[in-house]
């Protein structure tokens, strides 16, 4: 028997549906069919995905989309998700697909770590009084600067490394033209340039609509090479080498042929209809040399102009490679962790896969100070951050900024209802379907952006006031201004803060 | 003054919100739920929502700079106000005249006198572009 | 300036309002046979029941003084001095800078043979308002001419009550249009509301008989109590007969509604209009025509340039239950592809006319919406190859139109996209 008990129950109430049919109109995975014939709404509960685009968009609030209560029979360790996964496979003897962040109930440090505050001894500072810098700048930092004086003018001798600066320290990370629309990619390049921050382009390379974002677009490079070629190199700002992702470590990517359309095509340099497949490893990195080789040629590519950003997941050894990362000539490591996103990946990887991001990088932060290579590179935190208050988190763990990419889809209408891999999007953002992807304006999308940004920029601002800290610099790496909440002795250790209380 | 209600079809959705909300602006009570459950009569909408493959819009009255349906009225019954044309509902005998000629389709005919959007004159943004939900609908007022 | 109108329908008022468009202080001088404010000809059915004028004014009193027009009504011009430029009414004579002509049009009235009594027309207030005064106590009523009017007329007589006959010299109403579909579809109408129509005869004679009046067909005899001629109408330009004015069926006039004498126009009815497509002069006495030539002529009088549109017969009717547009030429030439389009049960019918991938012609029966976009079409000489099985199929779409296209027409009537 090849049915399984629907997830969700779409409820109708009569005395408010007004037969419109936006419900019918709006919904892509087909819960809705109206029959003209007998004018009626007809609801296929086992179709809907929970992604609430339909109850959002009834003008009479007509609709509840609700848990289904029919389950299976209560198991704590067989539980309906283990059924029906299981189910599911018997039936197709393939993987089950997921897609957005692991969303198992692991522990969340992030919650068991407090903000500390200034109390008379070290005053506050109220950010709207006073000024509060935000801004950063990510790349290698010069240990001593040497300087020349000439006919009464003072010159720089040292030659510094480039920089990225950015007005606050949130970016946007790398989600690809192909896994997400065009759309999509508009919104967050423009709302880039507007914060004065970054966007980075994933492996889909760099549409020609999106040139004009140039100075705000990181352009990635991964294991496929897609999309890349030397105007797009030197057409961003910097370039990040993706050697692995948070969701799915070790896994590469997969683009269906069927969401190769002409223009990704065009894009990523391939032919139409043919599945984009980026291998696991790069094939031409097996060592940290290979990846000194590799961020060496971009460099010379892009005549040392650009920062090189190398890109892991978070795993048990992550520290070990990051100091591997910094010696190899990086300027930028990003760290992406097991709660971050993807477009699609078997759920057996993304959700057994990887460690937190608080945790690896801490280990990170600590071990590149114990190897007194931490100024040579700047940390970027990514996988899962939610809030700014987070991202303040992540920056006292040890990190010079933060990425995000679900809490910057859900600010364009994402639900996380996990269905990015099947391409039908109901709020145009993970899919190509025209229908769908007229769905994000890109005015709105990108205005929702800098609005979230801006508004986590304040609270930012907010909490190193509230510590006494009028620059955001001050909080790098500042663990002593955290304190964990039931945390282990050993856990406390790696995240080298002390417990509250102490 | 000129008024333009614009359908940037690039992100027209067709979820036509716009027509259910320009019934409810043009019923009796204005109440969504009174005018489509319990009023017994509800003109049509004002709006002419279209599609064709891929491509979705809504058409209003665009306000033409030389209107033609006010030159081909048979009653003289159409004129422009305050930058929106107008249809005299006491003088309109539903000859038809205007909707052989507007070149958008925007007038429709109701039971005896035609209609078409008013660009919700008391307000000063039409519902419509009000609640479009993707900002597809753009006022344009010069 | 002094501007002179003469007449007092469309045209007219389109030429004020073309005139007070570019100079708002020139004299406006209207001078019209008819003693009344311009009304509605194609609402003239509406004088059946009762003599409320108002009821199809076209434009009210106000407008006149709005625009400061002097108005010199129920007076008829006598002759005119072009070289002088002067008009003679009966008594008096005028001057103008530049002249008008919108005298409209007149009623065909046959010469029926070896009868003396009444024929009534209907074609301005007048023989409506006659025809109205003289129905009371008349029953059976014989129309002839089975075009707009007469196929019009005789839906509101037989509504009336009147037992009405409408004699048609071709094979069916509104034959004029070129398409026997069309004629077919009307003439079955018209039957079934009752109406007695007899196709494809000629009235030889009629004489009064006792109260009543016998018509004498080719092939039979019938009586009735009144005659109403329907046969069309003529432009009126007795006045200009014996003029230097250049004249055919109407007064000849350029794309600017000049005609071959300076400062002197004429639009309306009463004018005919180069059309270069078709190298002919052509007379299409419809209401938009009116209007826009009457508009076109003031600009260029107030020293404006304008150029009329090619113009093609358009019209829009109701004939009992059966809605109907038809829009340009229906009657194919031989290289000319038809579209056509039938559904019986609805009384639907459409039918597109296609010269060198052009519509030329259109026409929509029973649902007519949005019919404005195939006139745009129409108007514009788009092509329309790529598309014209979605135009016959669906449902009149704006979004057919090829994008660049739908933007075009856009910015043409709106102004700039931004």
């Amino acid at each position: 028997m090849s049915k399984i008990i629907p997830e969700f129950i779409v409820k109708k109430n009569e005395d408010k549906c007004i037969n419109c049919k936006v419900c019918v109109r709006q919904c892509s995975e087909e819960v809705y069919k109206y029959f003209e014939d007998f004018d009626l709404i007809r609801i296929y509960d086992d179709k809907c995905v929970g992604c609430h685009r339909c109850d959002l968009m009834c003008p009479t609030d007509a609709l509840t989309i609700t848990k289904n209560n029919s389950q299976y029979k209560e198991n704590s360790h067989w539980d309906n998700y283990t059924i029906k996964s299981i189910k599911k496979q018997a039936e197709t003897g393939g993987m089950i697909l997921t897609g957005s962040g692991n969303d198992k109930p692991y522990t969340s440090y992030w919650d068991r770590i407090l903000l500390d505050a200034s109390q008379v001894t070290n005053p506050a500072i109220d950010p709207i009084r006073e000024p509060m810098e935000l801004r950063t700048y990510l790349g290698k930092k010069s240990d001593k600067l040497s300087i020349k004086e000439e006919n009464g003018e003072i010159f720089l001798e040292t030659e510094l490394s480039p920089q990225l600066k950015i007005e606050t320290p949130i970016m946007f990370s790398a989600m690809s033209y192909g896994s997400i629309s065009l759309n999509t990619c508009e919104s967050l390049a423009s709302a880039a340039s507007k914060l004065g921050t970054f966007y980075n382009t994933g492996e889909g390379g760099l549409h020609k609509k999106l040139y004009k974002y140039g100075k705000n677009t990181i352009g990635q490079v991964a294991s496929g090479r897609f999309g890349v070629h030397t105007d797009y190199l030197n057409a961003c700002a910097a370039i990040e080498i993706k050697i692995g992702q948070g969701a799915k470590p070790g896994i590469g990517g997969h683009l269906p042929g069927e969401k190769v359309t002409v223009e990704i095509s065009q894009t990523r340099m391939m032919p139409p209809g043919t599945d984009a497949i980026s291998p696991a490893p790069h094939h031409d990195i097996y060592s940290i040399e290979d990846l000194k080789q590799l961020i060496a040629l971009i460099k010379e590519a892009t005549d040392y102009e650009k920062p090189v950003l190398v890109k892991i997941a978070a795993v048990h050894n992550s520290a070990a490679i990051a100091s591997g990362i910094a010696r190899a000539g990086a300027d930028v490591i990003v760290i992406d962790g097991f709660r971050g996103g993807t477009g699609a990946a078997p759920s057996v990887i993304r959700d057994n896969t990887g460690i937190p991001i608080e945790v690896a990088l801490a280990v990170i932060d600590q071990r590149l100070r114990d190897e007194s290579i931490r100024n040579d590179v700047s940390i970027v935190a990514a996988g899962g951050i939610r809030s700014s208050a987070d991202a303040v988190k992540a920056i006292a763990l040890g990190a010079d900024a933060v990425y995000i990419g679900t809490a910057a889809l859900v600010a364009m209408g994402c639900t996380l209802c996990q269905k990015c891999y099947k391409g039908k999007c109901n709020w145009g953002l993970t899919t190509q379907d025209p229908v769908l992807t007229r769905r994000l304006n890109p005015a709105i999308g990108s205005q929702n952006l800098v609005n979230l940004v801006n508004s986590w920029s304040l609270e930012i601002k907010e909490i190193i006031g509230s510590m006494g800290i009028n620059a955001i610099e001050a909080l790098r790496g500042n663990r002593y201004r955290l304190r964990g909440i039931g945390l282990s002795d050993v856990e406390s250790d790696i995240l080298g803060i002390e417990h509250a209380g102490m | 003054m000129k008024r333009r209600v614009m359908c940037n079809e690039d992100f027209c959705i067709g979820c036509r919100l716009c027509e259910v909300h320009c019934n409810v602006k043009h019923s009796k009570s204005g109440d969504i739920i009174l005018a489509y459950k319990y009023e017994e009569e509800r003109e049509p909408s004002r709006m002419a929502f279209e599609e064709k493959d891929y491509v979705c819009g809504s058409i209003v009255c665009m306000n033409c700079k030389d209107p033609l349906c006010v030159k081909a009225c048979s009653m003289g019954a159409i004129e422009i106000k305050e930058g929106t044309v107008a249809i005299d509902d006491e003088r309109c005998v539903g000859c038809w005249m205007c909707v052989m000629v507007c070149p958008f389709g925007a007038i429709k005919r109701g039971d005896k006198k035609a209609f078409k959007c008013d660009h919700c004159h008391d307000m000063e943004t039409p519902v419509c572009v009000l609640n479009c939900p993707n900002k597809a609908l753009v006022y344009e007022v010069d | 300036m002094k501007y002179v109108i003469i007449g007092n329908g469309t045209s007219a008022v389109g030429a004020i309002e073309g005139i007070r468009s570019m100079d708002q202080k020139g004299e406006i001088i209207l001078i019209s046979k008819e003693n009344c404010i311009s009304y509605s000809k194609p609402q003239l059915y509406q004088m059946l029941d009762s003599d409320d004028l108002d009821k199809i004014s076209y434009r009210d009193e106000e407008f006149y003084v709005k625009n400061n027009v002097s108005k010199i009504l129920g007076r008829s011009l006598k002759s005119v001095d072009f070289n002088k430029k002067v008009l003679f009414l009966e008594k008096e004579s005028i001057h103008y800078d530049k002249l008008l002509i919108a005298t409209g049009a007149k009623a065909n009235i046959p010469d029926l043979k070896g009868f003396s009594g009444e024929i009534y027309s209907f074609t301005n207030i007048a023989e409506a308002n006659n025809l109205r005064k003289s129905l009371d106590n008349k029953n059976q009523i014989v129309i002839l001419g089975g075009g707009l009017i007469g196929a019009k007329l005789s839906e509101y007589l037989v509504k009336m009550g009147k037992e009405v006959t409408l004699i048609v010299s071709s094979k069916g109403v509104l034959s004029s249009l070129g398409d026997e579909k069309i004629s077919d579809i009307l003439n079955k109408e018209i039957l079934e509301n009752g109406i007695k129509l007899l196709l494809s005869r000629k009235v030889v004679s009629a004489k009064k008989k006792d109260s009543k009046i016998e018509i004498t067909l080719d092939d039979e005899k019938i009586m009735c109590d009144a005659i109403v001629s329907c046969k069309g109408v003529k432009p009126e330009i007795s006045p200009f007969e014996k003029t230097e004015l250049s004249i055919g069926r109407g007064i000849k006039v350029d794309d600017h509604m000049k005609t071959n004498i300076d400062d002197v126009y004429a639009a309306g009815d009463v004018a005919e209009i180069f059309n270069p497509l078709e190298n002919k002069y052509l007379n299409i006495p419809i209401l938009p025509n009116a209007f826009n030539g009457g508009y076109c002529a003031g600009i260029n009088m107030s020293g404006g340039e304008s150029k009329i549109d090619t113009i093609y017969p358009m019209n829009s009717l109701k004939i009992f239950d059966i809605q109907m547009i038809t829009m340009g030429m229906l009657n194919p030439e031989k290289n000319d592809e038809v579209l056509t389009l039938l559904d019986s049960e609805k009384k639907i019918y459409k039918k597109l006319v296609i010269r060198e991938g052009k519509l030329i012609g259109a026409a929509l029966l029973g649902d007519v919406d949005r019919a404005g976009i195939l006139n745009n079409i129409i108007r514009s000489n788009l092509d329309v190859e790529s598309i014209k099985e979605d135009l016959l199929n669906n449902k009149i779409n704006f979004y057919v139109l090829p994008r660049n296209v739908r933007e075009d027409i856009i910015k043409s009537y709106t102004g700039e996209i931004k």
